[in-house]
């Protein structure tokens, strides 16, 4: 029986790898706008609530770290951009230096959360902003247990011009974590 | 050489397909594992009945002593739970594992290791929930464990730790299964086979997934506050610390109203395979039925606070959710409607797997007309909690899912153990069922309607409710001989010699093509499609569907 | 039931200069475009009628919302009535628009401005495009910026001329014209598109709803004439609620049978192919 043709308009996206990883990151961005909404559904109870009056370090720290954190998407783009023109050393150093960045912006988060003086269970408030932050770090370093993976396969020759999906990967997961962390910044010391 | 071109054609045997129960723990064989899963699910769905029974047996009499009022709400609890996360969906998740795969002619899932870690996870987030029985105390505040009444404070045992720990278990299960049927379901279907072509127990079983992906983060995040809350000593559900009560309900219904489709759709599309095969017709309006789960899919996502009417909301937002809830039933009458036009001038075959085919149209038909009459504001301010709601749950969820998801059993058997279920107690079955399953649910309606709330271990005499409960108690028990005569049915069958018919009832579908039971790689050679029912086209070309006029 | 009818019905049209010319310039070019200034562009065909209603349509609702009682009532005491100005550019004026904008006029566009061609190929790229219109209309819920624009008309006329942006921006990858310059997205994509754009505005409406206080303490003017602020901004809520959510319905329900019609012609021309493949076997 001879095969009749799929439709030619229809959209492939390449590999089952990218459709997997699409899949978990919609299924961690409705955990995120969830949790963000419990935020939001608490805050409308209490207008005393807003940053940055209630952390008393303010915005300088954070803000800082999120213009790192930005920083280290722009820094994986260029991991992704090398290794397609197969500049594989110049691949493996952004990516390391993503890792470093996500260190320093874990660190950033530690240092900044001991400082405000929040407990988790202080009052509802110290609650949810624990919870959004410690979320959002474990994702964090899963990502970056994916970038040490794939720094280290790098290093090992495996990546090429034609075989790169592993970085591919890791860098959208880590857009992801950055997009993210733009929303938690925004709700929780912006607004 | 003949051994060489032999030996270079047989396709290469998975690891775990050999025998032993080694063999079994090590499978990922999606065929393996969705027989894991079916099992699994029925001793559960066994456990869960037997729960059930127990309340029915205190709820017989007024002032009844079988059951203690602690004890009834464990019962209670643990039944909702166990009938939910422990039977119905991964019952769907089975049929989905063994046969996505084949109606699409593929070899396996797209991660067929993921695959077996949903199932472990299951299995021991069911053991996990199960073992809080003999530790200590099982949850007691209802499967939907509304706080702030599963805070520490009124829920002092660690019952409720059991419970969130465990949902956390099944619901990251429940994701990774449906992240891998959404890949298989894009990635993996035969060549020719467009989405316009792929069986309907598939596109329910994709769109099911999508709607799990979207839903399960609700309910990630409300079990993640809610042990935070226990363990931890956060106050997101204590309104006297800044919390708010109504946030658990929120969260979680944004979840369980979608999970009420996750159980409902799969059961849909099974039941929408047996009809046109047991008709000899095809679907009516194949893309339309398969538009109608999409748009139950969305709007399922947008009448959630209908399990809310009772919590002092504002007026325009209670009829948003009152209006939302009476368009979702346009798509569900557009599939009733396809059935029935399906079976309408065919050739009716009336096996068992038929009969609860029709059963669950008319059972959920009758449940869904109940969530139409509760969508109405005033009518539900009189009868949320009651029995009125119990009626209604059940309606659906066991005259709809549990006879659809019986439907798929006995028309799948043969293809899964090379043997037919027996038709003369299959039909027992269905009849013991049915009759027992209207006798304890319908008079529900009435006990309602006179005001008997849900979830309460006994009652007074003189308020007319005694003639009800005992009657239905005894429906209970006919179900419950349904159920063993099934369980007879099933040991008798495995004890018998295999027959191995391939196709023992001239069906449409590509499983159908693979031995009874297909190989561990399923097929030798990749079919190619042409139409939507690629069995039917092979086996008779000169009426062969992509020869009228496509 | 809906507390702010009255004070909607006492509401005066306010005819503004500069949106009356502006208005009238975009028909005038429109008919212009459809009638003898095709002449101009290479490679066009007469616009069909449908769009051209469309497109008039879409200025029509730009009208409403900018000059009959509603603004009014927005700019003064109803977040209601702001919130239907609002919904009438992004749910109304931008897809009407993008419906009725021909395919020879983009590639003709795109042809004279490479650079622009670029940009908006980028921009309208489904995920792009679905960040920038939820962004905008999240962002501008905000408070402190939604505040901002009440109380300064400069921003307020930059606010409206983001919705319109962000809504051409949004719909393009569902409505805009078959061509390849700056091309929609397949079938498939708008389908998953479509459904995803539910959810922002499902999460911000049901805030709106079910917030216990007011959120833009400039409506408590309303209070003065007679009319319950946090009744009137639940009111807002459902109203954004119903458009974005069950509205999507709409484009959804053609966009499912587009590409089941899409599929159903591909696998009809493989299977002849195929048969006639046999037939000369």
């Amino acid at each position: 029986m001879t095969a009749s043709t799929a439709s030619p308009a229809r959209f492939r996206p390449g590999s089952t790898a990218k459709v997997g990883l699409l899949t978990i990151i919609a299924s961690e961005i409705f955990f995120f706008a969830t949790a963000l909404s419990a935020y939001f559904f608490l805050r409308l109870e209490h207008p005393e609530w807003s940053l940055p009056a209630q952390t008393p370090t303010g915005l300088l720290v954070p803000s800082l770290n999120t213009l790192l954190f930005l920083a280290s998407a722009l820094v994986i783009w260029q991991a992704q951009r090398a290794i397609a023109a197969d500049r594989r050393r110049a691949a493996q150093m952004a990516l390391g230096l993503t890792f470093v960045l996500g260190l320093i912006f874990i660190g950033g988060q530690v240092f900044d959360f001991s400082q405000s003086g929040l407990k988790p269970d202080d009052a509802a408030f110290g609650g949810i902003f624990m919870a959004l932050i410690a979320f959002h770090a474990l994702h964090v370093l899963a990502g970056m247990i994916y970038l040490g993976i794939t720094f280290a396969r790098a290093r090992l020759g495996d990546f090429s011009a034609d075989r790169h999906t592993s970085i591919t990967l890791c860098a959208w997961f880590w857009y992801f974590v950055v997009a993210v962390w733009l929303a938690l910044f925004g709700a929780l010391y912006l607004v | 050489m003949t051994t060489q071109a032999e030996a270079l054609s047989a396709p290469q045997v998975a690891a775990g397909s050999g025998q032993g129960l080694l063999s079994w723990v090590m499978t990922v064989d999606h065929k393996r594992i969705g027989i894991m899963y079916l099992i699994t699910a029925t001793v559960f769905f066994v456990a869960g009945g037997i729960l059930a029974l127990l309340m029915r047996t205190q709820l017989a009499q007024p002032n009844a002593t079988v059951l203690s009022n602690a004890a009834y709400n464990e019962i209670f609890t643990m039944h909702g739970t166990t009938m939910i996360f422990l039977a119905i969906m991964p019952l769907g998740a089975g049929f989905g594992n063994y046969f996505v795969p084949l109606m699409i002619g593929a070899r396996d899932m797209a991660f067929p290791k993921l695959n077996a870690l949903s199932y472990w996870l299951y299995l021991f987030g069911g053991l996990f929930l199960f073992s809080s029985f003999v530790f200590g105390g099982a949850p007691d505040a209802g499967w939907f464990a509304y706080a702030p009444l599963t805070e520490k404070l009124y829920s002092i045992n660690h019952g409720m730790d059991y419970w969130g720990l465990s949902v956390l278990m099944l619901g990251t299960a429940t994701t990774i299964g449906s992240i891998n049927f959404v890949v298989t379901t894009i990635q993996l279907r035969a060549p020719g086979m467009s989405f316009t072509r792929m069986p309907m127990f598939v596109w329910m079983t994709f769109v099911t997934s999508v709607i799990a992906i979207f839903a399960l983060p609700s309910l990630t995040t409300a079990t993640l506050l809610l042990l935070l809350d226990r363990l931890v000593g956060t106050h997101f559900y204590n309104v006297s610390a800044g919390g708010s009560a109504l946030l658990w309900q929120h969260l979680f219904w944004f979840f369980g109203h979608p999970e009420v489709y996750i159980m409902i759709l799969p059961a849909m599309g099974l039941i929408s395979e047996v009809i046109p095969v047991f008709s000899r017709k095809p679907l009516f309006g194949f893309m339309t039925v398969v538009y109608s789960g999409i748009a139950i899919g969305i709007l399922g996502f947008t009448v959630w606070a209908h399990h809310m009417f009772a919590t002092g909301m504002a007026i325009g937002a209670l009829l948003f959710f009152s209006a939302n809830s009476f368009i979702i039933g346009v798509p569900t009458g557009v599939k009733i409607f396809s059935w029935l036009a399906t079976m309408w001038g065919g050739k009716l075959n009336f096996k068992t797997p038929l009969l609860f085919a029709i059963g669950f149209v008319a059972l959920f038909t009758i449940g869904g007309l109940d969530g139409v009459h509760m969508a109405v504001l005033p009518v539900d301010w009189q009868i949320t909690d009651t029995y009125y709601v119990v009626s209604h749950i059940h309606y659906v969820l066991f005259g709809g899912a549990i006879f659809g998801l019986f439907s798929a059993m006995f028309y799948w058997f043969p293809k899964m153990s090379g043997r037919r279920l027996s038709e003369t107690l299959g039909k027992w079955q269905f009849w013991l069922m049915f009759v027992g399953m209207n006798l304890t649910f319908f008079p529900m309606h009435m006990l309602g309607l006179l005001g008997m709330p849900r979830r309460i271990y006994t009652y007074a005499d003189g308020l007319g409710w005694g003639i009800w409960n005992l009657i239905e108690t005894v429906g209970a028990y006919l179900v419950a001989l349904g159920i063993l005569f099934f369980l007879i049915n099933f040991f008798r069958t495995m004890a018998s010699p295999p027959t191995n018919e391939a196709d023992p009832w001239d069906a449409f579908t590509l499983e159908w093509k693979a031995a009874s039971p297909p190989a561990p790689y399923n097929f030798a050679e990749i079919p190619s499609v042409r139409s939507r029912r690629p069995l039917w086209d092979e086996k008779y070309p000169d009426k062969a569907d992509w020869k009228q006029g496509e | 039931m809906y507390p702010g009818l009255s004070l909607l019905l006492a509401s005066e049209w306010t005819w503004e200069p500069s949106v009356l010319i502006g208005l009238a310039a975009v028909t005038t070019a429109y008919v212009l475009l459809a009638g003898p200034g095709r002449k101009a562009f290479r490679g066009s065909s007469p616009i069909s009628t449908g769009q051209q209603i469309a497109f008039h349509l879409g200025t029509l609702a730009l009208f409403i919302a900018l000059t009959s009682p509603i603004d009014e009532a927005a700019e003064t005491y109803l977040l209601s009535a702001h919130m239907a100005q609002h919904i009438l550019i992004l749910f109304a004026t931008a897809p009407l628009w993008v419906l009725g904008v021909p395919e020879w006029l983009i590639e003709e566009v795109c042809r004279r401005f490479p650079a622009a061609a670029r940009v908006g190929r980028k921009l309208t790229q489904p995920m792009a495009a679905f960040g920038i219109f939820n962004v905008t209309l999240i962002a501008w819920h905000i408070p402190a910026l939604y505040q901002a624009s009440l109380h300064s008309d400069g921003i307020h006329i930059f606010q409206h001329l983001t919705f319109i942006a962000a809504g051409v921006t949004g719909w393009w990858p569902v409505l805009a014209a078959a061509q390849d310059s700056v091309p929609r997205a397949p079938r498939s994509v708008q389908l998953i598109y479509l459904i995803l754009m539910v959810f922002p505005g499902l999460g911000l409406a049901v805030l709106l709803t079910l917030s216990p206080r007011v959120l833009y303490p400039f409506y408590q003017a309303a209070v003065s004439a007679g009319v319950d602020p946090l009744g009137d901004q639940e009111a807002a809520g459902i109203l954004m609620w119903f458009t974005g959510t069950v509205a999507y319905l709409v484009p959804l329900t053609h966009v499912f049978y587009a590409w089941v019609h899409d599929l159903e012609r591909a696998d009809a021309a493989g299977a002849r192919a195929a048969a006639a493949a046999e037939r000369s076997a």
